[in-house]
This record gives structure tokens, sequence and C-alpha cells, in this order.
């Protein structure tokens, strides 16, 4: 919760600053344009809410993620809460203000482990700076619709099939046990339903491109609902 | 309260139960459960939002006497006054409830989904069917009892001699804890109703019941001796939970003799044939029959098997509290004092074993 409330105000300080911008050049702003179609990408930082496997993140001096250990032995599960995030979508208006969107969104986060140690029959374990991918990929249907006809600000709300990779590492030196695996959907049905809401702000227009920023939170929904990430990011848009 | 009192055939020694949870002379269920031929099931010991339910209070009683989605559960307000409540699927998961259930079969008294117990006062039926003879001995142990004398870890060498102590005894094996390994074995949504979590059954195939001879005479086993239905959340699914199972999956293996038992983890879906078929023999400890049956039971499932063993009371009870390649873990209630080792690990779902056996003469159980 205490990441999670950081997160939203940073957001807060970040669209105030833009607003505040807004206000100033005010007189110089013109409607940006808008047509029938449009093609947005967009890549930057999300946070992921699930990749701590619910046990708090220990780190190491050179940052590598300390193993947490149960009854099993070491997992090594754990990744890095900020992850990177990339989106690609195609939008088409269905008139007035209102939009709908298919995207194709991803979210990685990435855990680094280095651990040794030894099973009970004598075999060494060497995991030297080792990093594991928790992947999340959206496949979304959106609607999007403008706020104000400067077309600026979208609010938007969709619903998105999730597909889960997750790769991890179990060491139990007590049973000669060490697992390594990824689970993803087809080996593992890791698929799930997802919500989406979220909001655009365009700031700097040329030509048919448009600069602008979006934040989004992602909710699984067939179980929960619980939030899952929650993304930001810097969105470039065509308008064909 | 009187509602349920007045059922006493219906759910006997509730209100013994009730009084002697709540009232602090006996602030402990366990004591209770060999009283008292009843079952306790805590179905979620998790919230939704992953937090331990809180059981500093008193839970919210349920008979268990229909199959239904909604049901009627006891609760004490802080006035000390019961009052009856409908409970569906999500009040219980939030909420400390226990589901109560008759046991009127005296010779699975001793069953118990949760609690675990053994400091009992009054003595079993010694008639039941599933109950060898011998002669009772043997020192009392109970959780939480009176200078409890634990028993060595193992008893099980394999000699039966050994084991008995002389006494009248059942010998019970439950499926313990359960563990997720982030497996969905049901995809998020099925159009034939199979989507969602996962129904994982947990099923044993002996059979010295259940066997039909053909005209070849040939016997045969088409029928599971016990089924039991584990429902996996994707959620709990996804975080790699390890959950309470507390399944009896035999209430009396016996000792003496050669005895096979087919165990066997599948998911079961509303269609699909999967068909399992293997064989287990018997023979019995004076040599004066053995036989071959042949297993093969038709389940509903489009998967392939989880795990398929077949597993012998010979090394069954010698190895379960060994570690058997995936380390071990503490039990629960009365198991909770041993080490039980995990079992098929990197499987879809690992599991361990817990097992104890009692003297039913004089009501004493021994790991």
């Amino acid at each position: 919760m205490k990441k999670c409330n950081t997160f939203i105000s940073f957001l807060v300080l970040f669209f105030l600053n833009f607003a505040y911008s807004q206000e100033v050049t005010k007189k110089q702003i013109s409607t940006f344009p808008s047509s029938l179609f449009e093609l947005n990408v967009s890549y930057g930082i999300q946070g992921n809410f699930f990749v701590d496997y619910g046990e708090s993140v220990v780190k190491a001096a050179d940052g590598d993620i300390i193993p947490f250990r149960d009854a099993f032995g070491f997992n090594l599960y754990q990744k890095e809460f900020i992850g990177d995030y990339k989106a690609i979508r195609f939008s088409t208006r269905l008139g007035g203000r209102n939009f709908l969107e298919l995207g194709y969104e991803v979210g990685t986060n990435r855990g680094e482990f280095s651990i040794i140690t030894q099973t009970d029959s004598g075999t060494r374990v060497v995991v030297n700076d080792f990093e594991l991918d928790e992947v999340n990929r959206y496949f979304s249907l959106t609607y999007k619709r403008g706020l104000g006809k400067t077309n600026r600000w979208f609010l938007l709300g969709a619903v998105s099939y999730l597909h889960l990779e997750s790769s991890t590492i179990e060491i139990s030196p007590s049973a000669n046990f060490i697992s390594v695996e990824e689970s993803n959907p087809t080996n593992s049905y890791l698929e799930e339903l997802a919500g989406q809401l979220g909001v655009q702000y365009y700031f700097y227009n040329s030509g048919r491109f448009s600069l602008g920023l979006e934040t989004r939170a992602y909710f699984i929904i067939s179980y929960g609902p619980e939030l899952e990430t929650w993304s930001f990011a810097p969105i470039l848009k065509y308008n064909f | 309260m009187s509602e349920i009192s007045d059922e006493s055939s219906n759910y006997p020694n509730l209100k013994y139960y009730v009084h002697n949870r709540f009232s602090g002379q006996d602030p402990s269920i366990i004591d209770f459960y060999d009283k008292a031929f009843l079952s306790f099931y805590l179905a979620y010991d998790e919230n939704d939002d992953d937090q331990i339910i809180d059981t500093s209070s008193p839970p919210t009683l349920i008979p268990s006497v229909v199959d239904a989605d909604t049901g009627l559960g006891w609760s004490l307000s802080s006035e000390n006054n019961w009052s009856l409540d409908t409970i569906d699927e999500n009040s219980v998961a939030n909420n400390y409830s226990i589901f109560v259930t008759a046991e009127f079969d005296n010779c699975s008294t001793y069953a118990a989904p949760v609690v675990f117990n053994i400091a009992a006062e009054e003595n079993i039926n010694s008639g039941c069917s599933n109950i060898f003879g011998g002669i009772s001995s043997g020192p009392a142990y109970g959780w939480g009892g009176a200078n409890p004398t634990i028993p060595a870890a193992n008893k099980y060498d394999g000699n039966c001699n050994d084991l008995k102590y002389g006494g009248n005894y059942i010998r019970e094996v439950y499926i313990g804890h359960v563990k997720s390994h982030n497996v969905q074995m049901d995809r998020l949504v099925s159009f034939t109703g199979n989507g969602g979590g996962s129904e994982v059954q947990f099923c044993r195939a002996s059979s010295r019941e259940q066997i039909t001879v053909d005209s070849l005479n040939n016997i045969n086993l088409s029928n599971w001796d016990t089924r039991t239905l584990m429902y996996w959340k994707r959620k709990e699914i996804r975080k790699k939970r390890l959950r309470l199972a507390a399944i009896k999956w035999d209430e009396n293996w016996s000792c003496e003799g050669y005895e096979e038992q087919l165990f066997v983890i599948y998911e079961e879906d509303n269609e699909g044939t999967l068909t399992i078929g293997d064989s287990v023999s018997f023979e019995n400890g004076d040599s004066t029959y053995s036989l071959d049956v042949n297993v093969t039971i038709d389940n509903k499932s489009k998967d392939q098997v989880i795990i398929k063993r077949t597993r012998t009371n010979q090394e069954f009870f010698v190895v379960n509290l060994l570690d058997q390649g995936c380390g071990g873990g503490h039990g629960a209630g009365s198991f909770g004092d041993r080490i039980w080792g995990w079992q098929d690990c990197g499987t879809p779902f690992q599991y361990n074993m817990w097992h104890r056996w009692i003297d039913v003469t004089d009501n004493t159980t021994y790991f």
C-alpha cells in the first residue's frame, strides 16, 4: 500500500504540473486534431503489485533480491516492483468524442538473483546474477472518451485478456530438489480477465502527431478485483 | 440454539459443543471432538484479502445438512445471544466460520477434517466392521492433555506386531497440506463450462469391497473407494498457495498382509473421459488368499492424470515421515509436531500425507 500511495502521489503531482502548464499557455492552445483513425504507441514504466508474491522484497548490497525461504527451501520468485511498459493501440472514432481502441500492452518486471548453496547430497548450486522475468501481456478493448472539445484529455476504460508468464527457481537443499521453470499460458493456462481505468493527456501537437502522457490501472477481474499493475508512460499518437 | 438442540438426532452434542466452546470451561474445540460424533470443517483460513481469518472471536457455526450455496449459521453476539444468519460463500470466506457435520458412523468418529484430536473419553463402538481385534494397552496421548507421552516419530518398521501394541486399532491416512505450483488446470473461459478454477480430485482405489468378478474370473474394480474434491481458485494457484486439505484418504489401512492402493490426483471436468487403469494386489497376513485386481475407472476429465502412484502399506508407513526427495513440512493440529515428507514435488500439486493409528479400545492415538 505504501508503494501504491507513493506512486499515486507522484502521478498527481505530475498531472498538476501539466495542468498548470496548460493554464499558463492557455491562450496559445488550440484544439488538437482528431481523425477517424489513430495509431498510438507508448513506452514507460509500471508498478506490479503481484510480483512480491506476498513477501517483503529484501535486497543484498549489490541490489540482487535475496530469495525468501519457506518450508520448501529457497524461492526465487520475486521481481522488482517497477518494470517497463510498452503498448501499441489502434483507435477508431465512433462519433463525437467517443473512441474504440484495440491494444496490445506488455509489462515486464525483472528480478536479479545470486545465491550459492549446497544440497544435502553435496551438490553445489550456484545462481549468479541471474535475471528472472514476470511478463504480463494485455490484449485490450478500450472505450475512450474525450473531455472537453480540445482533444487533449481522455478518460478510458477497458477489458483485457491477460497472458501471464513467470519464470522461477526453487531450491530445496534438504530435499536435493531444484526446479527451474517458466510458467506461461501454453503450459499452465496462465490467463486471466483484466480491467483497466486510465487517463490520457496530450500536451504537444505537430501536424498529424500528438505527444502526451497516460496512466492506467490494471485490475484482475476474473478473481478479485485485485490491483495488478499501474502504468505511467509517454504516448505518441498519429492521426490518419 | 434451541432449534438445533431440539434436533439432537441431526446435531448430536452440538449444544454440548457450543456450551463448552464458549463458556470458558473448555476453550478448545480440540478436546470436544472425540466426545461427540461431529466433525468440523474450516473452509477458509484466509479471507479474500489474503489475511488470516481472526479466530479469536466465536465462529459462526453452520450445520451441514444440505447441499446448497447458501444456508443458515448460528452466530454469538457480543451480548452473548445466538442469532441465526444467512450465510453464503462470501461470508464464509471472510469470517470465522465452521461447518459442523454429524458423524453417524461410530467407526469414523475420529475423522476430523480440521481438528485432529486424540484425548477421547468415551469408547468407540468396537463392533465396527473395519476394526481389527486385539488387546488394549498403551499410554494415553493427547494434544494438550496432561503429561502427554509422545511416542517415537516412526513406529512403522514394517512389523505389524511392533505396531499393534496389542490393541484394537484403526489406521487413518490423510492428505495433509497441498501446495499449488502455478499451473492452472483449466482455461479461464470455457464454452463447455470447464473454465475457471481447478476441481482437483484426490482418489483411492483399493477395494476388497467393490470388486467384481467377470465370466473369465478376472477381478475388476471400476469405482473409487474414496474420491474427495478440493477446489482451487485461480488466485490460489497463481500465488502458489499452501493450503490445508485434511482429506481423509483412508479411514483404516490395515497393517497385516500386503495391500496395494492406487493413489490418483486428477482435475475433473464436466466432459471428456479419463480412463485410469492399473492393477493392485492384496495378500492376506496369513497367506490365506491373494488377489490381483484390475482397476479401470472412467472419470470426467479432458486432461491427463496429474499423479498416479501405487502405494503399499509396507512401504507407505515406513517412508511417510521421511524425506522423499522434496523435503518435509509440519502437519496441523495433532499432526503438527512432526515433519511429513512432501511428495511429488514439481507436479502441479505437491502434497504431504499424515497418518495415525488409533487404539480404539482406549482411544489412544499413535503416530
